[in-house]
């Protein structure tokens, strides 16, 4: 117990060196943000209440959210960026009910060098989890490079965001990929109607079904997607393209050789997408050369689920498990309503993992 | 107590299909105290109460294990509680009460005849309206599971309580997700069945909780009421 209380105090003082602000945002907060942020997915996770103003509250499930919004309430203070530390309780709702996690983590939010902000998050993950001895082993992942590479193959441009978001869900992608090599169901041919026809056709069905007709999907949205589904089917999605993506997604190994490779595999192809690749690997480099880690693994098809991760993405793992996660989500505070990208990059550290395998 | 609790609906159509289903292999229950009284017995069974309840108190309260047995629909139990049907075990479907719970989409949305359409529309829909796309919904757990296994993540579920298939129409949400048996009411509201969106083919079960009290006496009266109802389950 003695043990346990100096290795958080020790956690605590970690933020402190890191120059970070430690920060405590409330327990009980508005569900409506996180499901506006993060979907139904994380929305099934939440302890949820409702209280007698019919607002539904839950209690906090992560820290990465309240903090954001906290850094642009005070804007004009934080214009040079800021960094904040946190230490404490979330609470998800697992398969067998309701578990109170205890999380330690940091966001730095803002600042102009992204790359010395991403160096202090790993640097940040890697002494906390030497505070309980262990020395990890990293998976990185990176959304930049498969953004680059997907805005530089042969395809056509509506499918570029679908294919985005299906990036992190790997059957998901699985499927897309396969559906776009064979477009089975629609059939090519000539469509029997010119266009404004056909917004006219779906106008009058919509107002008979007493649908608005700018309230949800627009009859011109509706008519365009009818068009392209058949444009799609007379013409498929070039095989090489099918065959880049796939195979830079089945990409896993020793990071240092699997991006080299790629940077290699991506010249002989002709596609640009050299700069995320020498970014990551400036980093590998750092991590194994000041912070001697050996076990780096890159793997092309790993990114968290959330669309609003940008750069280089990880995960910490001791023995088989997930000790840490975080990385690089610069589309995160212009969610949340900063009129541009800001540079944001964080990491959040699993406590009762650690504190369990140590007790081992 | 070593009685065997039978919930049984407590009215409408299912009370009725119900009693006709138990009387045909001659177990006749009985409602003494007219059609307001929610207790009851079974004819010949002195061992086993009736309870009459509503169909979704009677999935509840299998799943908590308040009662033994009971006749409800599957969607009931899978609607409950996220791994509801884990609690129970689903003994005879009983040939009435078909329903399936569907995904709906406006007739209007030509191009949407799969749920692949569908994940591709999701996917365009924050970026294009600045929201996420709704769905409105009672089957909550059910909604999220099938949407999770289709590859949907950009969606979100509009809670509703009835009259689920105006959603469109009021503006509360853009697709739903309902119970339909004929499909009648969803074509009156200008919806459409997606081809792929059947999530769940539901009937009227004689359902057996795992998590009640269950001891050799009341097994041997379940053993009795199973054989004439023509299922047979050995564990519980």
């Amino acid at each position: 117990m003695l043990e346990q209380a100096k290795r958080r105090a020790d956690l605590g003082a970690l933020i402190v060196e890191k120059g970070a602000l430690l920060i405590n945002p409330p327990m009980l907060l508005a569900a409506n943000p996180f499901f506006d942020l993060a979907g139904e997915e994380l929305g099934r996770r939440l302890l949820l209440t409702t209280g007698n103003n019919d607002v539904e509250y839950c209690l906090r499930p992560e820290f990465t959210l309240p903090i954001a919004k906290e850094f642009l309430l005070a804007k004009e203070k934080n214009q040079h960026g800021a960094a904040f530390g946190y230490l404490g309780p979330i609470f998800r709702q697992r398969a067998e009910g309701p578990v109170e996690f205890t999380q330690l983590g940091l966001e730095i939010l803002g600042k102009a060098d992204a790359d010395a902000a991403l160096e202090k998050v790993f640097d940040f993950a890697i002494k906390a989890i030497e505070i309980y001895d262990f020395k990890p082993k990293i998976r990185l992942g990176s959304v930049a490079i498969f953004e680059a590479l997907l805005a530089n193959v042969d395809i056509p441009d509506v499918w570029r965001p679908r294919i985005r978001h299906r990036f992190g869900q790997p059957e998901a992608m699985a499927r897309l990929l396969e559906r776009l090599a064979d477009p089975h169901g629609t059939k090519a041919g000539a469509i029997p109607w010119k266009k404004d026809e056909l917004i006219l056709a779906i106008s009058d069905q919509m107002l008979a079904a007493s649908l608005s007709l700018t309230g949800s999907r627009s009859p011109e949205e509706i008519a365009n997607r009818y068009f392209e589904k058949q444009e799609l089917a007379a013409s498929n999605v070039p095989e090489k393209t099918l065959k880049t993506l796939k195979q830079y997604l089945a990409v896993k190994g020793d990071a240092l050789a699997m991006l080299n490779l790629v940077e290699k595999s991506a010249f002989d192809y002709g596609l640009d997408i050299s700069a995320p690749i020498k970014r990551l690997i400036t980093h590998v480099k750092l991590l194994q050369q000041k912070h001697n880690i050996k076990d780096i693994e890159f793997d092309a098809s790993f990114s968290p689920r959330l669309d609003y991760y940008t750069g280089i993405v990880f995960q910490m793992i001791i023995t088989g498990n997930v000790a840490a996660s975080g990385g690089e989500y610069d589309r995160l505070l212009q969610r949340l309503g900063s009129d541009k990208p800001l540079n944001a990059s964080g990491c959040s550290i699993w406590i009762d993992r650690l504190e369990e395998e140590k007790a081992k | 107590m070593n009685k065997l609790v039978l919930a049984v609906p407590s009215k409408g159509r299912l009370e009725e299909l119900t009693r006709e289903a138990f009387a045909k292999v001659g177990m006749k229950i009985m409602r003494p105290q007219g059609v307001r009284s929610y207790a009851g017995n079974l004819q010949g069974f002195d061992d086993v109460i009736v309870r009459f309840l509503p169909a979704g108190e009677i999935a509840r309260e299998l799943i908590h294990g308040t009662i033994d047995i009971g006749i409800t629909g599957e969607d009931l139990i899978h609607e409950s509680l996220e791994n509801g049907a884990a609690a129970v075990i689903f003994a005879q479907k009983l040939g009435f009460g078909n329903a399936d719970v569907v995904v709906g989409v406006p007739d209007a949305w030509i191009d949407v005849k799969h749920m692949r359409d569908l994940s591709d529309v999701a996917s365009d829909f924050r970026a294009k309206h600045g929201r996420w796309l709704r769905v409105a919904t009672k089957y909550i757990h059910l909604t999220r599971k099938f949407f999770a296994d289709n590859g949907i993540a950009e969606y979100r579920i509009v809670q509703s309580v009835g009259a689920t298939e105006a959603a469109p129409a009021t503006g509360a949400a853009d697709l739903i997700v309902d119970i339909t048996s004929t499909g009648a009411t969803l074509k009156a509201n200008g919806l459409r069945i997606l081809d792929d969106g059947v999530m769940l083919k539901s009937e009227a079960n004689l359902i057996i909780s795992r998590t009640a009290n269950w001891n050799d006496e009341k097994n041997q009266i379940l053993q009795k009421i199973l054989l004439k109802i023509g299922a047979e389950i050995k564990e519980i």
